[in-house]
């Protein structure tokens, strides 16, 4: 562990910025959640009816969990924002101790510290305290944040304490997995499957969390954050789960890069075929993107198959009051049908996440210096630009699509039409469409603020969750494609907005490739 | 002799930085041409500019009679690339990459490819992110020169190479320059320059500063003399064109220009030679007389 605090202070010194950001969205993301709790419900017999639809939508439950008491004062919107608030840790310490570990390591620039008097462990410990110090300040300021928007002081507690715990538990994971291959992406996969595997893994048990399935919450570290039941019977023990965890996976991690080569992985590096049988540029583009497109595919199989399959047990999850109010409050449509919409918004986003990706791959092949050899054959701009916002695109596409038709095909008794059915996921292919332009606008005129694209998404995501739960003008909310989409079936469709999306859509597209073929490259 | 690379008056900025200022290069066919200049000179701007990567603020670049910025798909059709900071595919192999450079090129010759491979002895077996430097620069290398391309852009070939893969190297280009194609050698090794370029042009602050064969250059430029003399040459103090004279007993050193190298060898005779060296300007020396006083 020598050397440690230098590394540390490089490693803030680098992502401070980023740190900083995320962070205080955290913060004023929670503080905003608890002020606009009582404007939404004047009385607590509202707060309660609030509180039990949301129970009794399978959909808010699989999202978000469920209330175990319907007088909570956090209620649903403290179970929106914490969860908004785990998944931003994660992805906040994933990125920390993945950038400074592996990616060190596979840049080549560990080599140059490797020579100085740095410990063996010193780069694994440097990036490990430095997302457990991120994690516990993080949860430590959320606390008063809370109090201060007008939660109760003995559940803000737990809610902070349990952010803090999400932290440690995927610093301690991720510290596990940057070991496992010598590719930065590679163990990039591991720790965010492993991440979306929690996260089923409480969907899961939140859903059933009165049958004997409910038990698999308890496999998941996001399920165990949200067992503290912050204003909702306050347990403190679950806190300890998370720590025992880092106790048990942080030696793991450290006996298993005591063990191996600098720029190793546990499992060797294979050789690979002599020849290849690449020859255009979308080949390469599918080649790079081809084993991030099939896991994102294998997800969304198994999501729809999972949805699918659940449409029925809403039913069942549901009591007769509990029903009765979620007919009052939403007015139209089924629970099968707003169940639905839900799912299709969600997929969207996930889907529009795909096509930002593929879209900042393009970005990383100019960054990287990949570009440059490639446009000194014959290939064009345009042809390269459009083979990876093809892959963009139809992805994206396909992604809506199966998981509409699978989770139509997994619904078998009780269907309203498999067409019908299936059809939500389709209805926000524009939206998505949209903004896999804005990013290529991005990549294209602003190539070195290429995170625009995810920060938009991001805004987007954020508007459409808890625009309406902090009453946002609706101008504003208006801003987000997904607005416009119609929510199919529980409203009617309408081809309008659908036209003017697409139609957006395209000129982003036009206007993004002008860019591209005119800007010098690379820019680095 | 029809001219392969053409540029005039060349001008790029980046923000405040002036890349290159008023670069005019002319390259012939059939010729290696070295392209010598220091780090931060404006060598690879200039090479980017030529493959169509970056705009000209100024000027006009014309290669293989095309418009560097426009006839793109024309000019790469006929022209091989390796890059000064060799990056590949960390996931792809050696002799992948190597397809599919030559795939996208256009002309993959099977032959040549694995006649490189087995001259610079390179496994293409091997995954991209476990190569070493030399062994990346070697892909790029590989991937270049086994194509039929006519003109030849090459930004530093032999970094990273060792000495006898240099030697593979070097007898690639000659053979290369026998069937006629033209290769553009940016570099700051002298040595490999001065071996193998016919011209050579000294970018200096993103301008040529000279060009011309190292013969001309060193025309214009001093020789370098040490000699063991019995007398002590009086008439050098005020001979024009001598500098840096020097005596250590009977050791005397000078430079002298090429017009009064007659005069000077002369005065060294008359007072009795016991040894002679006579130095021709190293391609250093050159570059250093250009380099006088720092980047303006």
């Amino acid at each position: 562990m020598t050397g440690w605090r230098g590394l540390v202070r490089l490693a803030w010194r680098r992502d401070r910025i980023m740190i900083g950001v995320v962070l205080v969205s955290i913060w004023l993301l929670s503080y905003y959640s608890a002020v606009a709790v009582p404007t939404l419900y004047s009385s607590s017999d509202q707060l309660v009816a609030a509180n039990a639809a949301a129970n009794a939508s399978t959909g808010v439950v699989a999202m978000y969990g469920h209330i175990y008491d319907t007088a909570s004062v956090g209620g649903v919107a403290a179970n929106k924002v914490a969860m908004l608030d785990f998944l931003t840790m994660a992805f906040l310490v994933i990125a920390i101790v993945r950038r400074h570990t592996r990616g060190e390591e596979e840049s080549g620039r560990f080599e140059l510290l490797g020579a100085t008097p740095v410990g063996r462990l010193a780069p694994l410990g440097a990036a490990t305290i430095l997302a457990v110090v991120t994690a516990v300040v993080s949860g430590l300021v959320t606390i008063p944040a809370v109090i201060a928007g007008g939660w109760p002081v003995g559940g803000s507690v737990l809610f902070g304490l349990a952010q803090t715990g999400v932290g440690l538990s995927f610093v301690a994971l991720t510290s596990v997995a940057v070991q496992l291959s010598s590719s930065y992406r590679v163990c990039g996969a591991w720790i965010f499957g492993a991440l979306g595997v929690t996260f089923v893994l409480r969907m899961i048990g939140d859903v059933s969390w009165d049958r004997a399935a409910g038990v698999v919450t308890w496999l998941s570290p996001l399920g165990w954050a949200q067992q503290v039941r912050y204003y909702d019977g306050d347990r403190a023990w679950p806190l300890l789960l998370p720590l025992a965890l880092f106790a048990v996976a942080l030696p793991v991690a450290a006996w298993l890069q005591s063990r191996r080569d600098l720029g190793a992985g546990l499992l060797p590096d294979r050789l690979g075929p002599p020849t290849g049988r690449i020859g255009t540029p979308l080949g390469l583009a599918w080649r790079l993107q081809r084993s991030g497109f099939v896991g994102w595919l294998i997800t969304y199989v198994i999501l729809g198959a999972l949805f699918g399959a659940i449409v029925d047990t809403i039913g069942g999850l549901m009591s007769g009051p509990a029903s009765e109010m979620l007919r009052k409050l939403g007015g139209v449509g089924t629970f099968n049908d707003i169940y639905l919409t839900l799912i299709g918004v969600i997929a969207a986003f996930g889907a529009t996440a795909f096509g930002i990706g593929a879209v900042m791959r393009l970005r990383t092949e100019e960054s990287s210096g990949h570009l440059e050899t490639v446009l000194a054959t014959r290939v064009t701009r345009l042809r390269f630009f459009a083979s990876h916002a093809l892959i963009a695109f139809v992805g994206s596409t396909v992604l809506m699509a199966v998981l509409g038709l699978v989770m139509a095909a997994a619904h078998r008794t009780g269907s309203s039409g498999y067409w019908r059915e299936a059809s939500p996921a389709f209805a926000h292919l524009p939206a998505v469409w949209v903004m896999v332009a804005v990013a290529l606008v991005a990549v294209a005129w602003l190539p070195r603020l290429d995170w625009l694209g995810w920060a938009i998404l991001a805004g987007v995501v954020l508007l459409g969750e808890l625009g309406p739960l902090m009453g946002l003008p609706s101008w504003v909310q208006k801003v987000s494609p997904f607005a416009h989409t119609p929510k199919i079936p529980v409203e009617a469709m309408s081809w309008t907005p659908e036209l003017v999306l697409t139609a957006v859509a395209v000129a982003l597209v036009v206007a993004a490739a002008v860019g591209f073929r005119e800007r010098g490259i690379p820019v680095t | 002799m029809t001219t392969v690379i053409e540029t005039h008056n060349l001008a790029k900025s980046f923000g405040r930085t002036r890349a290159l200022d008023g670069l005019d290069l002319s390259v012939e066919e059939g010729e290696v041409h070295g392209f010598l200049g220091p780090n931060g000179a404006g060598k690879t701007t200039t090479i980017r500019v030529l493959l169509g990567l970056l705009k000209a603020d100024a000027g006009t670049a014309s290669v293989l009679g095309g418009n560097a910025w426009t006839d793109i798909e024309e000019i790469h059709r006929r022209i091989a690339y390796v890059p000064g900071d060799v990056t590949l595919w960390p996931n792809l192999t050696g002799g992948e990459v190597i397809d599919l450079l030559g795939r996208l090129r256009g002309d993959l010759d099977k032959d040549r490819r694995a006649l490189l491979l087995e001259r610079f002895d390179l496994d293409p077996t091997k995954r991209c992110r476990s190569y070493s430097k030399g062994n990346r620069q070697k892909v790029a290398l590989v991937a270049a020169l086994a194509s039929r391309a006519e003109l030849f852009l090459l930004d530093e070939p032999t970094a990273g190479l060792d000495p006898l893969m240099e030697a593979v190297f070097s007898d690639v280009a000659r053979e290369l320059k026998g069937e006629g194609r033209t290769i553009l050698l940016s570099s700051h090794i002298l040595s490999e320059v001065e071996r193998l370029s016919d011209r050579i042009s000294i970018i200096r602050a993103g301008r040529i500063v000279e060009v011309g064969t190292l013969d001309e250059m060193r025309k214009l430029h001093t020789t370098s003399i040490s000699a063991s003399v019995r007398g002590l040459a009086p008439s050098l103090d005020t001979m024009p064109g001598v500098t840096n004279l020097t005596r250590d007993g009977r050791l005397i050193r000078f430079s002298v220009d090429a017009d009064n190298l007659d005069a000077a060898v002369a005065a060294v005779a008359v007072a009795g030679v016991d040894s002679l060296v006579c130095e021709p300007p190293t391609l250093e020396e050159l570059f250093l007389s250009k380099y006088e006083g720092g980047v303006r």
